[in-house]
């Protein structure tokens, strides 16, 4: 079923989602800023921290070299895939961030500590759909969204 | 107005006619008369005089101010990164040191230096500009343990360093048409010595004259005169310059005037430092068959593999002794002459006290120090540069490659290609040493990153370091079973009706044609059908007839469909021959459609370059890694269990033998008809690689895709030992035990993917 919907009810769509996820995660920081950092050697690290002050300077371009430089140390580290799409959707690259995103989701897997990456996935898929006007793909990367929060939740209330 | 003054002459010698009577103004009267004509004489000469001036002028200053030399693109490979725990052999660290023209010595003290301790490494790092960032000198201490990096400090300040990043090597080069090679320097930039000892030299007066040198001139006579020989040359710097900048070499009045003019022209107009920088970098240096080497910079490297910063007084004299002749003093065809030659330098600048005697002495003894061979005249792999040039083409135009100085940052890998060359040519060898029939073999093999689609190698054939027809890149062969991904592949997508122990019929099969009334009747390579048998087992053994069956009941458009999302290009017919590989591609197409399932379902376009600056290292363009998920994680999944089978148990399992057992890794076998070409695609983790083996006449060589290619592939991944961990399980998978030994994966799940239905088929 293809559901349109008017721009203002999507803002408003969206911040609900934002605030969903916010208390799913229970991290407020950590979802706003579209790095988190990365257990893994150092190298990978600091790439990772010189990429974020690229991000943060808005230099997005060299903040994707660094990721990509680290990709080539750590090429299935879901938490750099996710990073670098993060940056493709600050540059409104919504393509390529959705797939980037797709990709970060496909190496966390099934793995239960990549819960909330996967969540974070969703949500830029969600929010790339929306920037390409495929509001059917943002509707189906919401509720995939919606329904990892909620497991999410759930987990940290038991 | 033109009448008021044509009237005047005649008013005037009215007038002077009137006043007669006195006698000066009668001799004014006959010397002004006379004054006329010297002044018309003078006009008439000087007009044309003047006008050639300003038209020497104008070119002067057009040619000087516009002038903007044609710089060669300057490839390179990708720059080694160093982190702890890297998968590092120390003997490859210091290969790469020497290729990068790194100085091993005992005691380090400028960069471009290192010295090894069996395990322990101590290197001068170079600064270099890269894309992202400026890496400066820095003084490391790198070590090893078991062939992996087990640390790097820097010694200034002392720190430990989590990642170092060495300079890339030079691997190639785009030449402008007339085949001059430069390198561009600032004349702040260029050592002093340098430019004393070309002063001391060319032209002492350099700084103080106004481009021509009379005493100069007549100093350099007596000084010939008195040595019986061609010691000193008359004219100045400025005048070599505008020689070799405006004129030709032809030794006519008109030329010597030309010169002389000219260079008081360029010194009217510019500064000392602008004519020397210009100089320093136009002047002849060397040849190496077409190639002319034009300017410091670029000799620096082209005698000494070095930089020119890093060159020491001898190094220096010898470039100056080139200045007057490049040929006659060679220092690698006359040692000798040109040690003299070097030595008079040396002499010069000591006469003229620009260094003291006891340095030209130590200077005068130490040996020529220059490089075998010029560097950088032959690079070693120029497939994989035509690669490179393939890709720039969709962006530059030819002739900004050839003149603006690009830099080009590629992906290539030596460690990687030389170990891809050394199993192929050694391979091809022993393939036809052990096959009778076989022989005038060939072969290409393609290496990539499985994940982000980097060319890693690129080798050509027997002789990988001549051009030549480039294979890996252009030759176009009947892919036989590697077509068969495609077919298993549109089956296990459709997860409800097909599992990997879907069982299919190996059965004799026929199809006739409606139109024409031919037949084709598929065969399996053993000639005997297999039964029903299930779907891993029947795509591991690569069985002709349950594949064909599996195609035809899947539909011939859905696998062609199947094929362009893998990232097929090329249009092929769609017949049912198509299903065994009829359809024809190159080891690079094969290696973009391998990539889609080697990437977990990800297309992602191969890339040969990441970077582009020009040439005072602006950035001008990357080559972001992007990808495009063309297949669910899950069935692809499933397709590299069953490929991994393949290798394990199935066509791959002679190889297979030979390489160590935690490797997981998947593969296909490919055979075209009559034997006449040999494929193996194989992929891990880490790597990608396709091989492809078969005569360049397009003749039946005898060898099957297990027994040829794949043979050259195994012995490539024992000498890489590549990393190769088993992928990542998708949410949706399940595994369930069969005979209750074998694990076999399902899609379980078929909702709880990472693929939106909309974007997914």
């Amino acid at each position: 079923m293809k559901v349109f919907y008017s721009n203002k009810l999507r803002q408003l769509l969206n911040r609900l989602l934002t605030i969903t996820l916010l208390i799913a995660g229970g991290n407020a920081d950590a979802l706003t800023s579209r790095f988190i950092p990365v257990d893994s050697t150092s190298a990978v690290e600091s790439l990772l921290n010189e990429a974020k002050t690229y991000y943060e300077m808005k230099q997005f371009e060299q903040a994707a070299a660094l990721l990509e430089r680290a990709l080539r140390i750590d090429p299935r580290n879901p938490i750099l895939w996710h990073n670098l799409a993060g940056v493709r959707l600050a540059q409104e690259d919504w393509k390529r961030a959705a797939n980037l995103a797709t990709k970060s989701n496909t190496l966390a897997g099934s793995n239960d500590n990549y819960k909330e990456l996967r969540l974070r996935n969703w949500v830029i898929i969600t929010q790339a759909c929306e920037g390409m006007g495929d509001f059917n793909c943002a509707q189906e990367a919401r509720n995939r969204a919606q329904a990892l929060a909620r497991a999410l939740q759930a987990e940290k209330s038991s | 107005m033109t009448r008021t003054r044509k009237n005047r002459p005649t008013y005037r010698s009215d007038r002077q006619r009137y006043s007669n009577a006195k006698r000066s103004p009668s001799r004014r009267q006959t010397t002004g008369f006379r004054f006329k004509w010297r002044w018309l004489a003078l006009i008439i000469i000087m007009i044309p005089l003047m006008s050639y001036i300003s038209m020497l002028d104008v070119k002067v200053r057009e040619q000087f101010e516009g002038k903007r030399w044609a710089l060669p693109a300057r490839v390179y490979a990708r720059p080694l990164e160093l982190y702890t725990g890297m998968r590092l052999m120390p003997n490859t660290l210091d290969d790469e040191l020497k290729a990068l023209g790194f100085e091993k010595i005992d005691t380090l003290s400028e960069p471009g230096q290192y010295q090894r301790k069996s395990n322990d490494f101590l290197i001068n790092t170079r600064t270099f500009k890269f894309w992202d960032a400026t890496d400066p000198s820095r003084l490391v201490q790198i070590r090893f343990q078991s062939d992996k990096v087990s640390s790097i400090n820097e010694l200034k300040p002392e720190r430990q360093l989590a990642l170092l990043r060495l300079e890339p090597k030079l691997i190639g080069k785009i030449y402008p048409t007339h085949n001059e090679d430069r390198i561009l320097v600032r004349v702040n930039e260029v050592p002093d010595l340098l430019v004393n000892a070309l002063i001391a030299m060319e032209d002492h007066n350099f700084f103080s004259h106004y481009g021509i040198s009379i005493r100069g001139m007549l100093r350099a006579f007596i000084a010939n005169l008195k040595a019986g020989d061609w010691v000193q040359g008359g004219s100045t710097l400025t005048q070599q310059l505008v020689k070799n900048f405006y004129l030709t070499d032809e030794r006519t009045l008109k030329r010597k005037f030309n010169e002389a003019t000219m260079a008081l022209l360029l010194e009217w107009h510019y500064s000392k430092e602008q004519i020397l920088e210009a100089y320093l970098n136009e002047v002849f240096l060397g040849q190496d068959g077409n190639r002319a080497a034009h300017g410091m910079g670029i000799a620096a490297q082209f005698y000494f593999n070095r930089p020119l910063e890093e060159l020491k007084l001898p190094d220096l004299a010898l470039l100056v002794s080139l200045v007057r002749g490049a040929s006659m003093y060679n220092p690698r065809k006359h040692p000798q002459r040109a040690i003299e030659r070097r030595n008079l330098v040396l002499d010069k600048m000591a006469e003229q006290g620009m260094i003291n005697l006891a340095d030209a002495e130590i200077a005068k003894n130490a040996p020529l120090g220059i490089t075998e061979k010029p560097f950088g005249s032959v690079f070693p792999y120029p497939a994989f540069i035509d690669l490179v040039r393939d890709q720039l083409r969709q962006d530059y135009r030819e002739e900004d490659l050839r003149s603006e100085g690009l830099q080009i940052f590629t992906t290539l890998d030596p460690y990687i290609q030389k170990v891809g060359e050394n199993s192929m040519v050694n391979g091809l060898k022993r393939l036809e040493r052990n096959n009778r029939q076989t022989n005038h073999l060939e072969g290409a093999m393609v290496v990539t990153n499985s994940d982000n689609g980097e060319v890693l190698a690129f080798v050509n054939g027997k002789n990988p370091h001549y051009a030549g027809f480039n294979r890996p890149l252009n030759a176009v062969r009947p892919i036989g079973s590697l077509v068969k991904i495609a077919v298993y592949l549109t089956a296990l997508e459709h997860s409800r009706t097909y599992s990997l122990l879907s069982p299919l019929d190996d059965m004799p099969y026929q199809w006739v044609d409606k139109y024409t009334g031919e037949v084709w009747k598929p065969q399996n390579y053993d000639y005997r059908s297999h039964g029903r048998i299930p779907l891993y087992r029947a795509l591991a053994n690569s069985y002709n007839l349950a594949t064909v069956r599996l195609g035809m009941e899947l539909g011939l458009n859905k696998i062609r469909e199947t094929l362009h999302r893998l990232g097929v290009e090329r249009d092929f017919d769609v017949y049912p021959s198509m299903l065994l590989g009829s359809v024809s591609l190159t080891p690079i197409e094969v290696a973009q459609m391998y990539q889609t399932i080697a990437s977990g379902g990800f297309r992602v376009p191969l890339r040969a370059i990441r970077e582009v600056l020009n040439h005072e290292g602006k950035p001008l363009q990357r080559y972001a890694l992007s990808v495009d998920q063309r297949f669910d994680a899950a069935p692809v999944f499933l397709l590299n269990y069953a490929l991994q089978q393949a290798v394990r148990i199935g066509t791959g399992r002679h190889v297979a033998q030979t390489l160590p057992n935690n490797l997981v890794l998947a593969g296909k076998t490919g055979t075209s008809n009559d034997l006449r070409d040999s494929w193996f695609a194989g992929f891990g983790t880490e790597l990608l690689t396709v091989t492809w083996v078969g005569r360049d006449d397009n003749k039946p060589m005898g060898l099957s895709g297990g027994s040829g290619a794949m043979v050259i592939w195994g012995d490539f991944i024992q000498k890489i030992r590549p990393q190769s961990l088993p992928p990542i399980t998708p949410n949706s998978i399940q595994w369930r035990s069969i005979d209750g030994t074998t694990r076999i994966p399902f899609i379980v799940n078929h909702h709880s993917n990472n693929t939106l239905a909309d974007r997914g088929n």
